[in-house]
């Protein structure tokens, strides 16, 4: 209750300060911005990496841009709904896949290579910042939901928060209007072999045993028929630390003893972050089974932890994106998407009891190798070594 | 889209003319916009989660079933079982985090394009600063003021449906119901603790 009255707080009190400054301030009409700049260092044209003035405005208000479908950008979303709600993370992948070919901005912003890399570069962050606003607006609410349910482990929380921002901030400010199409794609390529990977080990003998042991150990003591134990003294409850120094703190987690190196949640959260940020993803995928792995902790307490963690890099990498670099993004398309994941989400809890787990996950294993492949090499090399070419 | 903006621009931007002056009336009608979006979006939510209300209680079941052996093994002392049931826990978890984060999609979709009209009307127009702001600079758009005025509208409106009756059922829903007293209900550290004295 104290936490969101300070919540509360906050927010009122950044309302009053954007008040006040506005109220004192004046209005007058931008004469220039990053994206106009951009456009008037393009040659003017008809062909390909040219801009014709007179043409009509189509994507991100270029004149004679490729002009984005919102009935295409609302039904691919209904396929990224689905799979968010049946497989999870590689919903995140599937919206910049959308964002990179389905609607044609990697071909478009590619035109501009050579005749005007400003435009290629501000098209790429675009791309990137769209992807953030996509899964970080549809993981606002469900994040506060869990901040609400969850308990923070504050020390871990800091650490991890203070990586997180760092970046958030970072990689936005280093590479924003600095990342070629051709290179985000490469690195958004290798990315996606690595979830791919996750899931391949999923589905392998050796994860399917791990997994199947787990639910065993657990099943196992369900049936023990949970003996009746004591419960604790005051003194054993919470987190009492046993001892603490740089490379490490040992700690009892209600009777139960663990330890983890202090710089591993500073680090972790900062290269999450990173991550999250230079591709344009949430990053939850990457926090959760991070925070299990750390230290071993309760559901609840990851759930309170990562969410907040993915809210506070979520928000300073947008800002920074789009405050720092003012970085332009289609609104409408991302309003058709939403609608789009909305009505997949429906859709996915329907349809998932008919397909194994097992099965989804092999599904998009082929997936994940077929856009890695072809997006690192595209990236990379230049040219795709899978259709279309 | 900006043909359906140009039809519909003369009745959003007659929410900002509700008052003579003109940063009172833009702050006024940025509100009215954030009610709008707020009252889709809580519709739109709870059509999405009553549709699928079977299944999202199935799986978040599952997780507060699996979540609750893990405090008890805890309190038992019993790190085997603990990290076994934890481990359930949180994949349970990952599948419903997904599942609430495309089904949040419910409640905000209104508000991007709220801000593409915005960008429409106002994206030209740049407010000075009295003072030059570190990383903001001197000059701001309506993004700097949308989201604070959204945020408060979220905040006020939830307190305030709640005192509305036929509203409650609106403010009550959310991805996941929590507190059906039928269900099994997330144990926490309290639950496995002794009380003092």
């Amino acid at each position: 209750m104290k936490n969101k009255k300070r919540l509360a707080a906050g927010f009122i009190f950044m309302f009053l300060i954007s008040s006040v400054l506005l109220a004192w301030s004046t209005v007058s009409y931008a004469g220039s911005d990053q994206l106009a700049d951009a456009i008037a260092a393009t040659p003017e044209g008809t062909g390909p990496g040219l801009i014709n003035p007179d043409a009509e405005p189509g994507f991100l208000g270029i004149p004679g841009g490729i002009s984005t479908s919102y009935i295409l950008g609302f039904l691919w979303a209904i396929w990224v709904g689905w799979i968010f709600s049946t497989v999870g993370a590689f919903g995140g992948i599937m919206a910049g896949v959308g964002h990179i070919t389905v609607f044609g901005l990697r071909a478009y912003g590619a035109s501009f290579k050579d005749s005007s890399p400003a435009l290629n570069k501000l098209i790429t962050d675009s791309i990137r910042v769209s992807n953030q606003w996509l899964v970080g607006l549809s993981g606002m609410i469900s994040s506060f939901n869990y901040y609400k349910m969850g308990r923070l482990v504050l020390p871990l929380g800091i650490c991890l928060a203070i990586g997180s921002i760092a970046g958030s901030y970072l990689v936005p400010w280093i590479t924003a209007g600095k990342i070629s199409l051709k290179a985000y794609i490469g690195y958004f390529g290798l990315i996606v072999f690595v979830i791919g990977g996750f899931l391949f080990y999923e589905t392998t003998p050796k994860g399917q045993a791990k997994k199947k042991a787990a639910s065993a150990a657990a099943k196992a003591f369900e049936e023990a028929n949970i003996k009746k134990t004591d419960k604790l003294s005051p003194e054993e409850c919470g987190v009492q630390v046993k001892s603490w120094s740089l490379t490490c703190i040992s700690f009892t987690f209600y009777g139960v003893e663990f330890t983890f190196k202090p710089i591993i949640p500073v680090i972790g959260g900062f290269i999450i972050a990173a991550i999250a940020s230079f591709l344009g993803v949430g990053g939850g995928f990457l926090f959760v089974p991070f925070l299990t792995s750390i230290a071993g902790l309760p559901m609840f307490l990851v759930a309170g932890t990562s969410a907040l963690t993915v809210f506070i890099g979520m928000i300073v990498s947008i800002f920074t994106y789009m405050a720092v670099s003012g970085v332009p993004i289609d609104w409408a398309l991302i309003g058709a998407e939403l609608a789009g994941i909305f009505v997949g989400s429906m859709i996915g809890p329907r349809t998932s009891k008919y397909i194994p787990d097992i099965w989804l996950k092999r599904l998009f294993v082929v997936l994940a190798l077929y856009v890695g492949i072809r997006y690192t090499t595209l990236g990379f090399l230049g040219r795709s070594l899978l259709p279309p070419f | 889209m900006d043909n359906v903006f140009q039809h519909i621009d003369s009745l959003l931007i007659s929410l900002f003319r509700i008052v003579d002056t003109p940063i009172t009336g833009y702050y006024l009608g940025t509100a009215i916009i954030c009610v709008i979006c707020f009252f889709i979006g809580k519709v739109t939510l709870r059509i999405s989660s009553s549709f699928n209300s079977s299944f999202l209680q199935k799986d978040r079941s599952a997780m507060v079933h699996m979540h609750n052996l893990s405090m008890k093994a805890l309190a038992g002392r019993d790190k085997t079982a603990y990290t076994s049931c934890n481990k359930q826990a949180n994949e349970a978890f990952g599948k419903v985090f997904f599942t609430s984060v495309a089904l949040g999609s419910s409640a905000l979709w209104p508000v991007p394009f709220a801000l593409a009209w915005m960008q429409y009307r106002f994206g030209q127009v740049q407010f000075e600063l009295p003072v030059e702001l570190p990383v903001v600079g001197s000059h701001t758009g309506y993004l700097f003021t949308f989201f604070p005025i959204l945020v408060l509208t979220y905040i006020f409106m939830g307190r305030f449906m709640s005192k509305i009756n036929s509203l409650r059922a609106l403010k009550n829903n959310q991805v996941y119901p929590e507190d059906l007293p039928d269900q099994e209900h997330l144990l926490t550290f309290k639950d496995i603790t002794s009380q003092p004295g």
